[in-house]
C-alpha cells in the first residue's frame, strides 16, 4: 500500500489501513518509546496511547514533511508527557558544574541489548536529553522548551549522558576482552 | 574496527531497538478505538434526540400561540353573531321573551359579548 493511500485510509478510519499502519510502523515507534521508558509495561501503555493519538489525529497531518517524522514526534511527545506526569525528571545540573570530557572513542558496533541496557542505566533526565538530541535531532533550544528547562541544563545533561555511556561501554568491552 | 564518538555509535545503531510491540497492544488499541466510535455514535444520537425535542417544543409553542391568538377571537365573534341572530328571532317570536331569554337579558348579554370581543381584538 502506498503511503498516500495509507494516510487516506486512516483518515477515513478504514480498519484495514489502520492495521497496516500499525504493522508497518509499530516496531519503529515501539522501539522509540523503549528508548525513553525503562519499564516494558509502561512503554506498552505509552505506545498504545501514542498510536491512538496518531490514528485519531491523523487529520492534523498536513502532508508536508515526512509522515514517519510526524508519527515519531507524536510518540516522543507522548513519552515526554508520561515522564513529566510521573515526575521522572531531575534536571538540575548546570553546565558550570560539569566537566566537559575530551572526545570519547568507542567501537562502532554495539548489540541491541547493550544499547538498551546502557540507556536504561542512565538517569531519566540524561537519557531523555540524549535521545532527543542525538537520535531525534532536536536542538538544545527546542529540548529546553519541550522539557521546560534551561538550555544550559539541556547541554549539561547531554554531556553527562555521553560521559556515562562511554564509561559503560568501555567497561563492558574491557570485561569481554 | 573504526572508532566513532558515542553519538555516532548510538545514532547508527538505534534502529536495532526496533521491536515488534507486544501481541496484546493491537487488541488494546482496537478496543480503545471501538470505545471512541461507540462514544461518538452515542453523542450523535444524543444530538439528534436533543434537536428533535427542541423542534417539538418550538412547534408546540408556535401551534399553542396561534391557538391562543386566533381561536378564542373567532369563537367570540361567532357567539356575538349567534346571539344577534337569536335576538332577531326573539323579536320575531315574542313567546321567547319570558324567563332568562327576556329581551332585556339578551340585550345585556349581547352588549357584554360585544365588549369582550372588542377587547380581544
Amino acid at each position: 500500500m502506498k503511503e498516500q493511500d495509507l494516510i487516506k485510509g486512516c483518515k477515513s478510519e478504514d480498519p484495514t489501513a489502520q492495521r497496516y499502519l500499525y504493522d508497518a510502523f509499530g516496531p519503529v515507534l515501539f522501539g522509540l518509546v523503549r528508548r525513553y521508558i525503562k519499564r516494558q509495561d509502561e512503554a506498552e501503555d505509552v505506545f498504545i496511547e501514542g498510536m491512538y493519538q496518531i490514528m485519531t489525529k491523523i487529520n492534523q497531518y498536513s502532508g508536508s514533511g515526512s509522515f514517519e517524522g510526524w508519527m515519531k514526534k507524536v510518540m516522543v511527545n507522548q513519552a515526554l508527557m508520561h515522564l513529566r506526569k510521573n515526575k521522572h525528571f531531575r534536571l538540575t545540573v548546570e553546565l558550570s558544574n560539569v566537566q566537559i570530557p575530551t572526545k570519547i572513542t568507542v567501537e562502532d558496533e554495539i548489540a541491541k541489548d547493550e544499547i538498551l541496557q546502557c540507556l536504561d542505566m542512565l538517569p531519566t533526565g540524561y537519557r531523555t536529553v540524549f535521545n532527543l538530541y542525538v537520535i531525534e535531532g532536536y536542538k538544545h533550544r527546542e529540548i529546553a522548551e519541550m522539557l521546560d528547562i534551561s538550555i544550559n541544563t539541556s547541554k549539561s545533561q547531554l554531556i553527562q549522558a555521553r560521559k556515562r555511556l562511554a564509561e559503560m561501554i568501555k567497561k563492558k568491552h574491557r570485561n569481554i576482552s | 574496527m573504526m572508532s566513532h564518538d558515542i553519538d555516532q555509535l548510538f545514532k547508527a545503531n538505534h534502529r536495532k531497538l526496533d521491536e515488534v510491540p507486544p501481541r496484546s497492544s493491537w487488541d488494546k488499541l482496537e478496543m480503545r478505538m471501538d470505545q471512541r466510535k461507540t462514544r461518538s455514535r452515542i453523542k450523535r444520537i444524543q444530538a439528534i434526540a436533543i434537536a428533535a425535542v427542541v423542534f417539538a417544543i418550538i412547534s408546540f409553542g408556535i401551534v399553542g400561540m396561534l391557538y391562543i391568538q386566533f381561536l378564542p377571537q373567532s369563537s367570540g365573534r361567532m357567539s356575538a353573531h349567534a346571539y344577534s341572530d337569536h335576538l332577531e328571532q326573539l323579536e320575531v317570536n315574542p313567546a321567547a321573551k319570558d324567563g332568562i331569554y327576556s329581551v332585556e337579558n339578551v340585550k345585556t348579554l349581547h352588549r357584554l359579548l360585544g365588549r369582550a370581543s372588542s377587547s380581544l381584538n
